[in-house]
Protein backbone atom coordinates (compact mmCIF):
# COMPACT_ATOMS: atom_id res chain seq x y z
CA UNK A 1 0.00 0.00 0.00
CA UNK A 2 2.73 2.74 1.35
CA UNK A 3 4.46 1.50 -1.97
CA UNK A 4 1.66 2.27 -4.12
CA UNK A 5 1.49 5.33 -2.88
CA UNK A 6 5.17 6.42 -3.31
CA UNK A 7 4.07 4.72 -7.05
CA UNK A 8 1.59 7.38 -7.55
CA UNK A 9 3.60 10.22 -6.62
CA UNK A 10 6.35 9.73 -8.77
CA UNK A 11 3.85 9.38 -11.92
CA UNK A 12 2.14 12.60 -10.75
CA UNK A 13 5.50 14.01 -10.48
CA UNK A 14 6.35 12.83 -14.14
CA UNK A 15 2.87 13.78 -15.55
CA UNK A 16 3.27 17.19 -14.42
CA UNK A 17 6.63 16.90 -16.52
CA UNK A 18 5.15 15.06 -19.41
CA UNK A 19 1.91 17.84 -19.35
CA UNK A 20 4.59 20.54 -19.08
CA UNK A 21 6.85 19.76 -22.02
CA UNK A 22 4.07 18.87 -23.77
CA UNK A 23 2.53 22.21 -23.34
CA UNK A 24 5.40 23.53 -24.68
CA UNK A 25 6.04 21.85 -27.58
CA UNK A 26 2.47 21.90 -28.71
CA UNK A 27 2.27 25.17 -28.61
CA UNK A 28 5.48 26.05 -29.88
CA UNK A 29 6.20 23.70 -33.07
CA UNK A 30 3.55 25.87 -34.92
CA UNK A 31 4.87 29.42 -34.45
CA UNK A 32 8.25 27.89 -34.70
CA UNK A 33 7.71 26.86 -38.32
CA UNK A 34 6.22 29.87 -39.56
CA UNK A 35 8.98 32.28 -37.84
CA UNK A 36 12.17 30.08 -38.74
CA UNK A 37 12.78 31.69 -41.72
CA UNK A 38 10.41 34.22 -42.30
CA UNK A 39 11.26 38.03 -40.71
CA UNK A 40 8.63 39.50 -38.72
CA UNK A 41 8.43 42.62 -36.78
CA UNK A 42 7.84 40.71 -33.13
CA UNK A 43 11.51 39.57 -33.76
CA UNK A 44 12.76 43.09 -34.80
CA UNK A 45 12.99 42.31 -38.44
CA UNK A 46 15.41 39.31 -37.89
CA UNK A 47 14.41 35.74 -38.44
CA UNK A 48 14.07 33.53 -35.71
CA UNK A 49 17.08 31.34 -36.73
CA UNK A 50 19.19 34.60 -37.45
CA UNK A 51 18.88 35.10 -33.68
CA UNK A 52 19.55 31.60 -32.93
CA UNK A 53 22.58 31.99 -34.89
CA UNK A 54 23.46 35.24 -32.96
CA UNK A 55 23.22 33.25 -29.72
CA UNK A 56 25.26 30.28 -30.73
CA UNK A 57 28.04 32.29 -31.54
CA UNK A 58 28.27 33.70 -28.77
CA UNK A 59 28.03 30.75 -26.55
CA UNK A 60 30.22 29.31 -28.76
CA UNK A 61 33.02 32.14 -27.88
CA UNK A 62 32.30 31.51 -24.37
CA UNK A 63 32.87 27.94 -24.50
CA UNK A 64 36.47 29.00 -26.70
CA UNK A 65 37.55 30.97 -23.32
CA UNK A 66 36.58 28.95 -20.81
CA UNK A 67 37.49 25.37 -22.87
CA UNK A 68 41.66 25.41 -23.04
CA UNK A 69 41.54 27.18 -19.83
CA UNK A 70 39.61 25.28 -18.20
CA UNK A 71 40.56 21.85 -19.27
CA UNK A 72 44.53 22.73 -18.54
CA UNK A 73 43.65 23.98 -15.51
CA UNK A 74 41.78 20.88 -14.22
CA UNK A 75 44.65 18.37 -15.64
CA UNK A 76 47.16 20.40 -13.77
CA UNK A 77 45.26 20.11 -10.53
CA UNK A 78 44.24 16.44 -11.04
CA UNK A 79 48.11 15.30 -12.10
CA UNK A 80 50.57 17.84 -11.59
CA UNK A 81 50.03 19.67 -8.86
CA UNK A 82 51.92 19.01 -5.39
CA UNK A 83 50.14 17.33 -2.97
CA UNK A 84 50.09 20.40 -0.51
CA UNK A 85 47.34 22.19 2.23
CA UNK A 86 46.94 25.40 -0.51
CA UNK A 87 46.50 22.95 -3.44
CA UNK A 88 43.83 21.56 -1.68
CA UNK A 89 42.03 24.53 -0.35
CA UNK A 90 42.56 26.33 -4.09
CA UNK A 91 41.27 22.67 -5.68
CA UNK A 92 37.65 23.18 -2.94
CA UNK A 93 37.89 27.17 -3.52
CA UNK A 94 37.67 26.13 -7.47
CA UNK A 95 34.54 23.80 -6.74
CA UNK A 96 32.79 26.17 -4.71
CA UNK A 97 33.37 28.84 -7.35
CA UNK A 98 31.71 26.86 -9.89
CA UNK A 99 28.46 26.67 -7.90
CA UNK A 100 28.40 30.68 -7.52
CA UNK A 101 25.31 31.93 -8.99
CA UNK A 102 25.67 33.40 -12.67
CA UNK A 103 24.37 37.09 -11.33
CA UNK A 104 27.73 37.17 -9.37
CA UNK A 105 29.47 37.15 -12.47
CA UNK A 106 27.37 39.07 -14.43
CA UNK A 107 27.58 41.61 -11.62
CA UNK A 108 31.24 41.74 -12.43
CA UNK A 109 31.29 41.88 -15.92
CA UNK A 110 28.69 44.62 -15.84
CA UNK A 111 31.08 46.50 -13.64
CA UNK A 112 34.32 46.05 -14.62
CA UNK A 113 34.04 45.90 -18.33
CA UNK A 114 32.02 49.24 -18.69
CA UNK A 115 34.58 50.93 -16.51
CA UNK A 116 36.75 50.01 -19.84
CA UNK A 117 35.00 51.94 -22.13
CA UNK A 118 36.68 50.39 -25.33
CA UNK A 119 34.57 47.56 -25.22
CA UNK A 120 32.04 49.55 -25.98
CA UNK A 121 30.32 46.39 -27.72
CA UNK A 122 27.56 44.49 -25.29
CA UNK A 123 28.21 41.03 -27.22
CA UNK A 124 31.68 41.06 -26.23
CA UNK A 125 31.06 41.86 -22.45
CA UNK A 126 28.49 39.01 -22.49
CA UNK A 127 30.69 36.64 -24.34
CA UNK A 128 33.71 37.57 -22.11
CA UNK A 129 31.30 37.08 -18.80
CA UNK A 130 29.93 33.75 -19.98
CA UNK A 131 33.61 32.23 -20.29
CA UNK A 132 34.49 33.74 -16.99
CA UNK A 133 31.11 32.20 -15.33
CA UNK A 134 32.07 28.88 -17.23
CA UNK A 135 35.30 28.50 -16.47
CA UNK A 136 35.54 27.09 -12.69
CA UNK A 137 32.35 24.76 -13.89
CA UNK A 138 35.03 23.11 -16.29
CA UNK A 139 37.99 23.02 -14.27
CA UNK A 140 35.51 21.44 -11.95
CA UNK A 141 34.36 18.76 -14.45
CA UNK A 142 37.64 18.09 -15.77
CA UNK A 143 39.29 17.18 -12.32
CA UNK A 144 36.17 15.16 -11.28
CA UNK A 145 36.58 13.34 -14.34
CA UNK A 146 40.39 12.65 -13.81
CA UNK A 147 40.50 11.27 -10.52
CA UNK A 148 37.90 8.68 -11.12
CA UNK A 149 40.50 7.16 -13.49
CA UNK A 150 41.80 4.55 -11.26
CA UNK A 151 45.15 5.20 -10.05
CA UNK A 152 46.57 2.11 -11.30
CA UNK A 153 46.42 3.05 -14.60
CA UNK A 154 48.75 5.71 -14.00
CA UNK A 155 50.91 3.32 -12.21
CA UNK A 156 50.95 0.66 -14.81
CA UNK A 157 51.85 3.12 -17.39
CA UNK A 158 54.75 4.85 -15.14
CA UNK A 159 56.18 1.43 -14.84
CA UNK A 160 56.39 0.55 -18.81
CA UNK A 161 58.54 3.48 -18.89
CA UNK A 162 56.12 6.21 -20.04
CA UNK A 163 56.97 10.08 -18.90
CA UNK A 164 54.44 11.32 -17.23
CA UNK A 165 53.28 13.29 -19.93
CA UNK A 166 52.65 10.43 -21.84
CA UNK A 167 50.53 9.01 -18.78
CA UNK A 168 48.48 11.70 -18.93
CA UNK A 169 47.70 11.83 -22.56
CA UNK A 170 47.86 7.83 -23.31
CA UNK A 171 46.67 6.46 -20.51
CA UNK A 172 44.11 9.04 -18.59
CA UNK A 173 42.65 11.56 -20.87
CA UNK A 174 41.51 8.72 -22.89
CA UNK A 175 39.57 6.85 -19.95
CA UNK A 176 38.18 10.12 -18.90
CA UNK A 177 37.38 11.47 -21.73
CA UNK A 178 33.44 10.13 -21.84
CA UNK A 179 32.73 11.74 -17.88
CA UNK A 180 34.74 14.68 -19.15
CA UNK A 181 32.21 14.97 -22.11
CA UNK A 182 29.58 14.75 -20.48
CA UNK A 183 30.68 17.41 -17.97
CA UNK A 184 31.64 19.62 -21.00
CA UNK A 185 27.98 19.24 -22.72
CA UNK A 186 25.82 19.63 -19.44
CA UNK A 187 28.18 23.38 -18.69
CA UNK A 188 27.37 24.22 -22.40
CA UNK A 189 23.65 23.26 -22.13
CA UNK A 190 23.39 25.58 -18.66
CA UNK A 191 24.87 28.66 -20.03
CA UNK A 192 22.55 28.61 -23.04
CA UNK A 193 19.88 28.81 -21.02
CA UNK A 194 21.20 31.35 -18.36
CA UNK A 195 19.57 34.91 -19.43
CA UNK A 196 20.92 36.55 -15.27
CA UNK A 197 24.15 37.61 -16.70
CA UNK A 198 22.99 39.03 -19.86
CA UNK A 199 19.97 40.93 -17.89
CA UNK A 200 22.38 42.53 -15.71
CA UNK A 201 25.18 43.82 -18.23
CA UNK A 202 22.68 44.55 -20.67
CA UNK A 203 21.33 47.31 -17.97
CA UNK A 204 24.12 49.42 -18.93
CA UNK A 205 22.95 52.34 -20.72
CA UNK A 206 25.96 53.02 -21.99
CA UNK A 207 26.16 49.26 -23.95
CA UNK A 208 23.29 49.44 -26.09
CA UNK A 209 21.27 46.62 -24.60
CA UNK A 210 17.98 47.38 -26.21
CA UNK A 211 19.49 45.85 -29.46
CA UNK A 212 20.71 42.90 -28.05
CA UNK A 213 19.52 39.77 -30.06
CA UNK A 214 20.26 36.81 -27.90
CA UNK A 215 17.27 34.32 -27.83
CA UNK A 216 16.90 34.13 -23.96
CA UNK A 217 17.13 37.51 -23.59
CA UNK A 218 14.58 38.22 -26.35
CA UNK A 219 12.59 36.16 -24.39
CA UNK A 220 12.74 37.40 -21.47
CA UNK A 221 12.13 41.08 -22.42
CA UNK A 222 9.06 40.08 -24.74
CA UNK A 223 7.77 38.41 -21.71
CA UNK A 224 8.05 41.68 -19.32
CA UNK A 225 6.82 44.05 -21.80
CA UNK A 226 4.04 42.46 -23.64
CA UNK A 227 2.94 40.05 -20.66
CA UNK A 228 -0.34 40.04 -22.07
CA UNK A 229 0.38 40.31 -25.53
CA UNK A 230 0.11 37.70 -28.91
CA UNK A 231 2.15 34.49 -27.35
CA UNK A 232 3.14 32.69 -30.43
CA UNK A 233 6.28 34.00 -31.18
CA UNK A 234 7.44 33.44 -27.38
CA UNK A 235 6.16 30.01 -27.22
CA UNK A 236 8.58 29.82 -30.58
CA UNK A 237 11.27 31.22 -28.68
CA UNK A 238 11.25 29.57 -25.65
CA UNK A 239 10.94 26.39 -27.77
CA UNK A 240 13.69 26.94 -29.37
CA UNK A 241 15.48 27.69 -26.47
CA UNK A 242 14.50 24.18 -24.86
CA UNK A 243 15.51 22.90 -28.23
CA UNK A 244 19.10 23.85 -28.03
CA UNK A 245 19.91 22.50 -24.59
CA UNK A 246 17.56 19.29 -24.69
CA UNK A 247 20.06 18.75 -28.11
CA UNK A 248 23.25 19.16 -25.86
CA UNK A 249 21.46 17.44 -23.33
CA UNK A 250 20.72 14.19 -25.23
CA UNK A 251 24.15 14.17 -26.77
CA UNK A 252 25.07 14.17 -22.99
CA UNK A 253 22.86 11.20 -22.19
CA UNK A 254 23.19 9.01 -25.06
CA UNK A 255 27.18 9.17 -23.90
CA UNK A 256 25.88 8.23 -20.77
CA UNK A 257 23.44 5.63 -21.78
CA UNK A 258 27.07 3.81 -23.89
CA UNK A 259 29.36 4.20 -21.10
CA UNK A 260 29.91 0.56 -19.93
CA UNK A 261 31.08 0.99 -16.03
CA UNK A 262 34.15 -0.31 -15.24
CA UNK A 263 34.04 -2.06 -12.34
CA UNK A 264 34.88 -0.40 -8.97
CA UNK A 265 37.95 -1.51 -7.34
CA UNK A 266 39.86 -0.14 -4.40
CA UNK A 267 41.88 1.97 -6.26
CA UNK A 268 39.31 3.94 -6.69
CA UNK A 269 39.27 4.86 -3.12
CA UNK A 270 42.86 6.42 -3.08
CA UNK A 271 42.02 9.18 -5.02
CA UNK A 272 43.52 9.80 -8.80
CA UNK A 273 47.25 9.91 -7.33
CA UNK A 274 50.64 7.99 -8.21
CA UNK A 275 52.45 9.45 -5.37
CA UNK B 1 76.73 5.67 -32.43
CA UNK B 2 74.86 4.93 -36.47
CA UNK B 3 72.19 7.14 -37.68
CA UNK B 4 69.83 5.27 -36.92
CA UNK B 5 69.64 5.11 -33.17
CA UNK B 6 71.00 8.69 -33.54
CA UNK B 7 67.90 9.61 -35.31
CA UNK B 8 65.58 8.10 -33.01
CA UNK B 9 67.46 9.67 -29.81
CA UNK B 10 66.62 12.77 -31.80
CA UNK B 11 62.85 11.99 -31.58
CA UNK B 12 62.58 10.86 -28.49
CA UNK B 13 63.93 14.36 -27.15
CA UNK B 14 61.23 16.15 -29.29
CA UNK B 15 58.65 13.98 -27.43
CA UNK B 16 60.27 14.58 -24.27
CA UNK B 17 60.74 18.26 -25.10
CA UNK B 18 56.84 18.22 -26.75
CA UNK B 19 55.91 16.41 -23.29
CA UNK B 20 57.64 19.03 -21.02
CA UNK B 21 56.61 22.11 -22.96
CA UNK B 22 52.94 20.34 -22.69
CA UNK B 23 53.19 20.19 -18.53
CA UNK B 24 54.20 23.85 -18.51
CA UNK B 25 50.90 24.96 -20.38
CA UNK B 26 48.42 23.16 -18.13
CA UNK B 27 50.43 25.08 -14.96
CA UNK B 28 50.09 27.95 -17.33
CA UNK B 29 46.52 27.61 -17.62
CA UNK B 30 45.99 26.78 -13.91
CA UNK B 31 47.51 30.06 -13.05
CA UNK B 32 45.47 31.94 -16.06
CA UNK B 33 42.28 30.57 -14.22
CA UNK B 34 43.02 31.16 -10.74
CA UNK B 35 43.88 34.29 -12.07
CA UNK B 36 40.90 35.22 -13.39
CA UNK B 37 38.98 34.09 -10.56
CA UNK B 38 40.35 36.08 -8.08
CA UNK B 39 40.16 39.43 -10.77
CA UNK B 40 36.51 38.82 -10.05
CA UNK B 41 36.61 38.29 -6.63
CA UNK B 42 39.06 41.07 -5.56
CA UNK B 43 36.54 42.92 -7.94
CA UNK B 44 34.13 42.28 -6.30
CA UNK B 45 35.48 43.26 -2.69
CA UNK B 46 36.93 46.54 -3.82
CA UNK B 47 33.47 47.61 -4.49
CA UNK B 48 32.19 46.87 -1.37
CA UNK B 49 34.94 48.43 0.96
CA UNK B 50 33.94 51.45 -1.15
CA UNK B 51 30.14 51.24 0.59
CA UNK B 52 31.08 50.97 4.33
CA UNK B 53 32.62 54.45 4.12
CA UNK B 54 29.33 56.00 3.20
CA UNK B 55 26.88 57.56 5.25
CA UNK B 56 23.77 55.61 4.83
CA UNK B 57 25.68 52.44 5.61
CA UNK B 58 24.50 52.27 9.10
CA UNK B 59 21.19 51.21 8.76
CA UNK B 60 21.59 48.48 5.70
CA UNK B 61 20.89 45.80 8.18
CA UNK B 62 17.68 47.41 9.73
CA UNK B 63 14.43 45.80 8.42
CA UNK B 64 13.37 48.28 6.42
CA UNK B 65 12.11 47.60 2.88
CA UNK B 66 14.56 48.12 -0.08
CA UNK B 67 13.43 50.55 -2.32
CA UNK B 68 16.53 52.63 -3.59
CA UNK B 69 14.39 54.90 -5.39
CA UNK B 70 12.20 56.46 -3.08
CA UNK B 71 12.62 59.65 -1.17
CA UNK B 72 15.01 58.95 1.01
CA UNK B 73 16.57 55.64 -0.48
CA UNK B 74 15.60 52.71 1.71
CA UNK B 75 18.79 49.89 1.24
CA UNK B 76 17.04 47.29 4.04
CA UNK B 77 19.18 43.90 3.29
CA UNK B 78 17.88 41.54 5.74
CA UNK B 79 14.22 42.35 3.82
CA UNK B 80 15.92 41.08 1.11
CA UNK B 81 17.57 38.05 2.90
CA UNK B 82 14.60 37.33 4.70
CA UNK B 83 13.05 37.07 1.56
CA UNK B 84 15.70 34.95 -0.30
CA UNK B 85 15.75 32.18 2.45
CA UNK B 86 12.02 32.19 2.92
CA UNK B 87 11.37 31.41 -1.06
CA UNK B 88 14.51 28.89 -1.28
CA UNK B 89 13.07 27.07 1.72
CA UNK B 90 9.63 26.84 0.39
CA UNK B 91 10.67 26.06 -2.77
CA UNK B 92 13.12 23.25 -1.16
CA UNK B 93 10.52 22.07 1.04
CA UNK B 94 8.52 21.16 -1.62
CA UNK B 95 10.98 19.80 -3.89
CA UNK B 96 13.15 17.43 -1.85
CA UNK B 97 10.28 15.24 -0.50
CA UNK B 98 8.51 14.82 -4.40
CA UNK B 99 12.21 14.51 -5.72
CA UNK B 100 12.84 11.45 -2.91
CA UNK B 101 9.76 9.89 -3.88
CA UNK B 102 10.16 9.56 -7.43
CA UNK B 103 13.92 8.77 -6.80
CA UNK B 104 13.21 5.86 -4.49
CA UNK B 105 10.43 4.48 -7.31
CA UNK B 106 13.20 4.70 -10.08
CA UNK B 107 15.62 2.67 -7.96
CA UNK B 108 13.29 0.63 -5.42
CA UNK B 109 10.16 -0.09 -6.82
CA UNK B 110 10.30 0.68 -10.82
CA UNK B 111 10.88 -2.08 -13.50
CA UNK B 112 13.96 -1.82 -15.27
CA UNK B 113 12.49 -0.16 -18.32
CA UNK B 114 10.54 1.81 -16.42
CA UNK B 115 13.14 3.10 -14.70
CA UNK B 116 14.87 4.16 -17.90
CA UNK B 117 11.78 6.15 -18.88
CA UNK B 118 11.55 7.95 -15.77
CA UNK B 119 14.93 8.39 -16.14
CA UNK B 120 14.84 9.85 -19.39
CA UNK B 121 11.67 11.81 -18.50
CA UNK B 122 13.54 13.56 -15.78
CA UNK B 123 16.48 14.66 -17.59
CA UNK B 124 14.45 16.22 -20.51
CA UNK B 125 12.38 18.04 -18.07
CA UNK B 126 16.11 18.79 -16.31
CA UNK B 127 17.27 20.46 -19.51
CA UNK B 128 13.82 23.59 -19.64
CA UNK B 129 15.91 26.84 -19.16
CA UNK B 130 14.93 28.90 -15.79
CA UNK B 131 13.59 31.42 -18.56
CA UNK B 132 11.13 29.32 -20.10
CA UNK B 133 9.80 27.76 -16.75
CA UNK B 134 8.85 31.21 -15.91
CA UNK B 135 7.04 31.95 -18.79
CA UNK B 136 5.00 28.85 -18.56
CA UNK B 137 3.94 29.87 -15.07
CA UNK B 138 3.54 33.38 -16.79
CA UNK B 139 1.24 31.87 -19.58
CA UNK B 140 -0.44 29.03 -16.97
CA UNK B 141 -1.63 32.68 -14.66
CA UNK B 142 -2.70 34.38 -17.15
CA UNK B 143 -4.70 31.67 -19.15
CA UNK B 144 -7.98 32.02 -18.06
CA UNK B 145 -8.64 35.38 -16.98
CA UNK B 146 -6.07 37.16 -18.30
CA UNK B 147 -5.23 38.96 -15.04
CA UNK B 148 -2.04 39.34 -13.78
CA UNK B 149 -2.60 40.44 -9.99
CA UNK B 150 -1.82 38.32 -7.14
CA UNK B 151 -1.83 38.76 -3.65
CA UNK B 152 1.79 38.33 -1.59
CA UNK B 153 0.87 34.97 -0.46
CA UNK B 154 -0.33 33.72 -4.36
CA UNK B 155 3.41 35.06 -5.38
CA UNK B 156 5.52 33.27 -3.18
CA UNK B 157 3.12 30.27 -3.73
CA UNK B 158 3.91 30.74 -7.61
CA UNK B 159 7.27 31.36 -7.77
CA UNK B 160 8.33 28.31 -4.76
CA UNK B 161 6.10 26.17 -6.84
CA UNK B 162 7.94 27.19 -10.40
CA UNK B 163 11.86 27.04 -8.80
CA UNK B 164 10.80 23.34 -6.94
CA UNK B 165 10.09 22.68 -10.78
CA UNK B 166 12.99 23.61 -12.34
CA UNK B 167 14.67 21.74 -9.13
CA UNK B 168 13.00 18.54 -8.76
CA UNK B 169 14.89 16.81 -11.43
CA UNK B 170 18.44 17.85 -10.20
CA UNK B 171 17.47 16.86 -7.18
CA UNK B 172 15.99 13.36 -8.36
CA UNK B 173 19.48 12.58 -10.42
CA UNK B 174 21.61 13.44 -7.99
CA UNK B 175 19.64 11.00 -5.76
CA UNK B 176 19.49 8.05 -7.79
CA UNK B 177 23.45 8.42 -7.75
CA UNK B 178 23.09 8.13 -4.13
CA UNK B 179 20.72 5.62 -4.25
CA UNK B 180 22.23 3.09 -6.36
CA UNK B 181 25.67 3.42 -4.20
CA UNK B 182 24.42 2.09 -1.77
CA UNK B 183 25.20 -1.71 -1.34
CA UNK B 184 22.82 -5.09 -2.38
CA UNK B 185 24.09 -6.05 0.95
CA UNK B 186 22.17 -3.81 3.07
CA UNK B 187 19.11 -4.91 0.97
CA UNK B 188 19.44 -8.36 1.19
CA UNK B 189 19.96 -8.22 5.16
CA UNK B 190 16.95 -6.10 5.80
CA UNK B 191 14.88 -8.78 3.73
CA UNK B 192 16.38 -11.39 5.40
CA UNK B 193 15.46 -10.78 9.02
CA UNK B 194 11.84 -10.45 7.45
CA UNK B 195 11.39 -6.81 6.10
CA UNK B 196 8.81 -6.04 3.76
CA UNK B 197 9.88 -4.25 0.80
CA UNK B 198 8.47 -0.78 2.21
CA UNK B 199 9.70 -1.67 5.86
CA UNK B 200 13.28 -2.15 3.79
CA UNK B 201 12.73 0.96 2.19
CA UNK B 202 12.02 3.00 5.21
CA UNK B 203 14.38 1.96 7.56
CA UNK B 204 17.01 0.54 5.53
CA UNK B 205 17.96 2.50 2.52
CA UNK B 206 16.69 5.64 4.07
CA UNK B 207 19.06 6.00 7.11
CA UNK B 208 21.69 4.84 4.75
CA UNK B 209 21.49 7.34 2.70
CA UNK B 210 20.47 10.04 4.98
CA UNK B 211 23.58 12.33 4.29
CA UNK B 212 22.84 11.96 0.31
CA UNK B 213 19.63 13.14 1.09
CA UNK B 214 20.76 16.50 3.41
CA UNK B 215 23.43 17.27 0.67
CA UNK B 216 20.45 16.71 -2.38
CA UNK B 217 18.87 19.49 -0.35
CA UNK B 218 21.55 21.75 0.49
CA UNK B 219 22.40 22.11 -3.48
CA UNK B 220 19.19 22.32 -4.02
CA UNK B 221 18.72 25.42 -1.55
CA UNK B 222 21.67 26.60 -3.63
CA UNK B 223 20.37 26.59 -7.02
CA UNK B 224 17.38 28.24 -5.81
CA UNK B 225 18.62 30.83 -3.86
CA UNK B 226 20.94 32.21 -7.08
CA UNK B 227 18.17 31.43 -9.65
CA UNK B 228 17.16 34.91 -10.42
CA UNK B 229 15.08 35.17 -13.94
CA UNK B 230 11.50 33.02 -12.57
CA UNK B 231 11.21 35.82 -9.79
CA UNK B 232 12.15 38.67 -11.55
CA UNK B 233 10.24 38.09 -14.36
CA UNK B 234 6.96 37.17 -11.37
CA UNK B 235 7.87 40.91 -9.74
CA UNK B 236 7.82 42.78 -12.54
CA UNK B 237 4.66 41.40 -14.09
CA UNK B 238 2.33 39.94 -11.32
CA UNK B 239 2.32 42.29 -8.20
CA UNK B 240 -0.74 44.79 -7.49
CA UNK B 241 1.25 47.80 -8.60
CA UNK B 242 4.44 47.21 -10.32
CA UNK B 243 7.78 47.00 -8.22
CA UNK B 244 5.82 46.83 -4.92
CA UNK B 245 7.86 47.52 -2.07
CA UNK B 246 7.02 44.72 0.09
CA UNK B 247 6.74 41.78 -2.33
CA UNK B 248 7.96 38.74 -1.36
CA UNK B 249 9.60 38.22 -4.59
CA UNK B 250 12.01 40.72 -3.57
CA UNK B 251 15.04 38.63 -3.08
CA UNK B 252 18.86 38.89 -3.35
CA UNK B 253 19.08 38.25 -7.08
CA UNK B 254 16.13 40.55 -8.41
CA UNK B 255 17.35 43.38 -6.09
CA UNK B 256 20.64 42.96 -7.87
CA UNK B 257 19.14 42.33 -11.41
CA UNK B 258 16.54 45.53 -11.36
CA UNK B 259 19.47 47.48 -9.67
CA UNK B 260 21.77 46.98 -12.00
CA UNK B 261 19.16 49.40 -14.48
CA UNK B 262 19.18 52.39 -11.86
CA UNK B 263 22.08 52.30 -9.97
CA UNK B 264 24.99 55.24 -10.58
CA UNK B 265 28.47 53.96 -10.20
CA UNK B 266 29.69 55.76 -7.17
CA UNK B 267 26.50 55.70 -5.20
CA UNK B 268 25.59 53.76 -2.20
CA UNK B 269 23.17 51.61 -4.22
CA UNK B 270 25.59 50.52 -6.56
CA UNK B 271 27.78 49.86 -4.07
CA UNK B 272 25.45 47.94 -2.08
CA UNK B 273 24.21 45.60 -5.22
CA UNK B 274 28.10 44.28 -4.96
CA UNK B 275 27.78 43.71 -1.13
CA UNK B 276 24.22 41.65 -2.23
CA UNK B 277 26.58 39.56 -4.58
CA UNK B 278 29.03 38.50 -2.56
CA UNK B 279 26.91 37.49 0.10
CA UNK B 280 25.05 34.99 -2.42
CA UNK B 281 27.91 34.17 -3.54
CA UNK B 282 29.12 33.21 -0.04
CA UNK B 283 26.09 31.44 0.35
CA UNK B 284 26.21 29.27 -2.52
CA UNK B 285 30.04 28.95 -1.22
CA UNK B 286 29.67 27.81 1.45
CA UNK B 287 26.58 25.45 0.50
CA UNK B 288 28.31 23.77 -1.70
CA UNK B 289 31.06 22.85 0.29
CA UNK B 290 29.07 21.56 3.23
CA UNK B 291 27.37 19.26 0.46
CA UNK B 292 30.33 18.43 -0.81
CA UNK B 293 31.48 17.16 2.34
CA UNK B 294 28.29 15.31 3.12
CA UNK B 295 28.78 13.58 -0.21
CA UNK B 296 32.28 12.66 1.46
CA UNK B 297 30.16 11.39 4.65
CA UNK B 298 28.23 9.49 2.26
CA UNK B 299 30.69 7.52 0.46
CA UNK B 300 32.82 6.80 4.16
CA UNK B 301 29.71 5.65 5.78
CA UNK B 302 29.12 2.67 3.11
CA UNK B 303 32.68 1.81 3.05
Amino acid sequence: MACFCITLLSYLVAGVGVAVVGYLVLRGLGPLGRGFFRATPVYGGNTLIQIWFQTVRIFLGAICIALPLGIGAGIYLSEYAPDSRMMHNTIDSIIGLAEVPPIVYGLFGWGAFSLYRGLEQVLTVVLLTSGIWLLPRIVLETYAALQQVPVSYRRESLALGASPWQTTWRAVLPSARRQLAIGILQGMARVSGEVAPIIVIAAEPGLGGDSLTILPYYLYRSIIEFPLGSREAQFAAALLLFATSLFLHLIAMLIEITHVTPVLGTEYQEGGRWW
Amino acid sequence: MNSKEGEQAQKMGFWRFVGRSMERLTWIAAIGAIVVLAVVILFIAKEITVCFDQPQSQCIWSLARWNPVSEPARYGIAFLLINSVLLAACATVVALPLGLITALYITEIASAKMAQVFWLLMRVVGAVPPVVVGFLGIVTVTGRNRTLLLSDGEQLFLCSVLLAFMAIPRIVCFLIETLRSIPASFKASSYALGASHWQTIVHTICPAARPGIAAAGLFSLGRVLGDTVIALMLIQILPLDRFAANSPLWTVPTAIALGAESAVPGQTHYHLLYLLGLLLAVASFSLSLLGRQLIRTQRGELE
